[in-house]
């Protein structure tokens, strides 16, 4: 048995994991350590967020680094296979066979995760059911408009009530209606699970989820509770114009709400603390 | 989340068992197309030949000499194409992510999904040769279909279609799978008809089985080699320890080093070979392959052995096995060759191309000397006077030999008799010497 990082036995513990691509360094010595609850991974484009969920989806091997999920190290084949049993995961470039049905569809991703097969047909239909995709269970993935086929995606990621879930952008393509009720799903999935979500939308985040974990550049910039992103916003100016560029803000180039003030004061503070350390 | 705005609500009562995930691989995608695919186009072509010379549907022989090249010329470019496009689909589709992340292993993975590139163009083919062999049973008569045959030809497509699989995993092109059919045809047709005979490791080689039989170990040597190459390229790729692939490789080797050795892989058949004969006289005798055209065959050299019965030197027998033949056998021409759907397309050419077998010896209109020339053209006529056929002379007028026909037509019966006597009598050495030949 390899040597536990800390004592629990669920959620994601990350020690030290750096990710480089060629000579990019995509992660950088990143901790974290998250337990059951629904975590936001936020951050500007290319901080690293989707190199962090497939490293953490077991996807993509880390460079360095110790990563340990529900209590099990991953660098060892028998227990990376342990967790991709009991893990959901929806990729950001979420890909399906667009001749398969939605039952088809899901129940192949539940044999991928060697779900006993006499569960099988149930999960499929409750997994489903939970996206509110149950009229279209028969109907080919090819038929279904972009939003459908995200939310086909998240029963996929479902289908086995997984104690690990990570969502890449999963609001993706969803409509504001959709959108609400998935806040609600991923809350009540939250209760249960350690469930991470990366996003650009920062209120996603803000209704959503109870931690939120900002990435710049690789690194960690800021972890907390959400409300306490949120009260950081609340003591910002809230004329700044955000860290530096249009994107580095959610969804505006003009932060308005307390939460994005918050997403962009944290970012503003640790890459002045990055300007610092450098001098 | 809400449900989404449909009226087909599901209905758990009908996937009470859900669905099996070899089950959706099979149904969908180019699978199921490309079985229709080789089906189709092998069919049209059966129906499209049924009518030729040496139409398939006259013997079980005929019939499995046709698929095999066939089945193989069409089915393995078809195979390795919709093969390669299946395996280019985790590509197309942005599933590699996915699956990446599955608890399976990725050799059971790739097992499933290339399920359906080894299947269905092997069911593709074992539907058009059933049907040929359905088509073919009214006619065939003696025998039986080499079921060995198509069970091997239906394993190779399967690997080509896993090898296929395999390259359209590996190589990112979109032009990809209509190039390899194009290359995989080059290298089934080339190898099947260039070079020194037999070539059993080529699946395309079309055999002739006359009155050959495979032997017990021809269908699993095949199936090694052909099964063996194609399970050795699927493990190098989707094995975790890629050596295992020296397994089925060492398998197929042998596999080859057996079907090339010493030992034919097809032997004749005593049973098929065996002379079932008329009571006629001359006697009509024809292998069992073709026992049921016997009647037929008696019926068409009728004519002819009315002339030649008693004849000295006529021949005691028509034998249509040039390896058997006797001091007082003529060779018969193969019925097989002449028949189409159990019949025998057309008796009188039968009758005189028998007879043309027979004197063929001074049939030659070339040659030094106005004896050799003439010679030719008595026989020609005699044949022609013996058995008519209806395009005597067609192409080249050959007064000559009409000539010949007149005269002997002209004849009193006994002069008629005299005459063939004496041809006879001036044949009967098997060399012809021009000089001898008698004019009528």
């Amino acid at each position: 048995m390899s040597a536990r990082i800390g004592a629990a036995t669920s959620g994601v513990r990350v020690a030290g994991l750096t990710v480089r691509h060629r000579r990019t360094v995509a992660l950088d010595a990143v901790e974290l350590d998250l337990d059951t609850g629904v975590h936001g991974l936020l951050g500007p484009n290319g901080a690293g967020k989707t190199s962090l969920i497939r490293v953490l989806a077991t996807v993509a091997p880390p460079t360095e680094g110790r990563i340990e999920l529900l209590g099990l190290d991953i660098s060892a084949h028998q227990e990376r296979t342990e967790v991709r049993r009991r893990l959901g995961y929806l990729p950001q470039e979420f890909g399906y066979y667009p001749g398969f049905t939605v039952r088809e569809f899901v129940s192949y991703v539940a044999w991928l995760k060697e779900m006993p097969a006499h569960s099988v047909p149930r999960a499929v239909e409750r997994a489903v059911e939970r996206v509110g995709l149950a009229g279209r269970l028969d109907a080919k993935v090819k038929t279904l408009s972009g939003g459908m086929a995200r939310r086909v995606g998240i029963a996929q990621a479902l289908v086995n009530e997984p104690d690990l879930l990570l969502l890449d952008e999963p609001t993706a393509g969803l409509d504001p209606e959709q959108r609400v009720e998935f806040r609600a799903l991923l809350r009540e999935l939250g209760a249960t699970s350690t469930v991470i979500v990366s996003t650009h939308l920062v209120e996603d985040v803000a209704v959503a989820c109870g931690q939120v974990t900002l990435i710049d550049s690789g690194r960690v910039a800021y972890r907390g509770t959400t409300a306490s992103l949120t009260e950081l916003g609340g003591t910002a100016d809230p004329t700044a114009s955000g860290a530096g560029s249009p994107a580095d803000s959610p969804q505006t180039s003009s932060p308005s709400s307390p939460i994005e003030r918050g997403y962009t004061a944290a970012l503003r503070a640790h890459r002045d603390a990055v300007t610092r350390g450098k001098q | 989340m809400r449900p989404s705005d449909s009226p087909d609500h599901p209905s758990p009562a009908r996937h009470p068992h859900g669905v099996n995930p070899l089950i959706s691989e099979l149904r969908r995608g180019v699978g199921p197309w490309s079985a229709l695919a080789i089906a189709l186009t092998m069919g049209a072509t059966l129906v499209v030949t049924a009518d030729d010379l040496d139409g398939w549907q006259s013997s079980w022989r005929s019939v499995s000499e046709v698929l095999q090249p066939l089945g193989l010329l069409i089915g393995g470019p078809m195979s390795s194409a919709a093969g390669c496009w299946h395996g280019g689909r985790e590509r197309r589709n942005r599933m590699g992510e996915l699956r990446a992340s599955g608890a399976r292993t990725p050799i059971r993975q790739l097992l499933l999904a290339a399920t359906p590139s080894a299947l269905w163009p092997a069911v593709g083919y074992l539907v058009a040769a059933v049907g040929a062999l359905l088509a073919c049973s009214p006619y065939a008569g003696w025998g039986s279909p080499f079921f060995s045959v198509i069970v091997v030809n239906a394993c190779a497509l399967a690997s080509l279609g896993v090898v296929g699989y395999v390259i359209g995993q590996l190589v990112t092109w979109r032009l990809l799978a209509p190039v390899l059919a194009g290359v995989v045809f080059l290298c089934l047709v080339v190898p099947a008809y260039v070079g020194p005979e037999p070539h059993w490791l080529n699946p395309a080689y079309q055999y002739t089985p006359r009155w050959d039989a495979p032997l017990w170990w021809y269908a699993p040597a095949s199936i090694a080699w052909t099964g063996g190459l194609g399970t050795a390229v699927f493990l190098a790729y989707a094995a975790r320890r890629r050596a295992i692939a020296l397994i089925p490789l060492i398998v197929a080797c042998l596999a080859a080093a057996l079907l090339t050795g010493d030992d034919r892989p097809w032997r004749l058949d005593p049973n098929a070979a065996r002379l079932i004969c008329d009571d006629g006289t001359p006697q009509v005798c024809v292998t069992a392959v073709d026992q049921q055209l016997l009647p037929q065959v008696s019926y068409a050299l009728s004519g002819v052995n009315a002339r030649l019965s008693g004849i000295p030197h006529a021949p005691r027998r028509w034998v249509d096995d040039p390896g058997r033949l006797q001091a007082e056998d003529a060779r018969l021409p193969s019925p097989e060759f002449h028949s189409l759907r159990g019949r025998l397309r057309e008796p009188e050419e039968y009758a005189n191309w028998a007879v043309g077998q027979l004197f063929q010896e001074c049939w030659s209109t070339h040659g030094d000397g106005a004896s050799r020339l003439r010679a030719g053209w008595i026989t020609r006529g005699l044949v022609q006077w013996l058995a008519p056929s209806v395009i005597f002379g067609q192409g080249a007028p050959w007064p000559e030999a009409k000539g010949y026909v007149a005269r002997l037509d002209a004849k009193t019966p006994a002069e008629q008799r005299s005459y063939l006597v004496d041809y006879l009598a001036s044949t009967s050495t098997d060399i012809c010497d021009p000089a001898e030949v008698p004019v009528p």
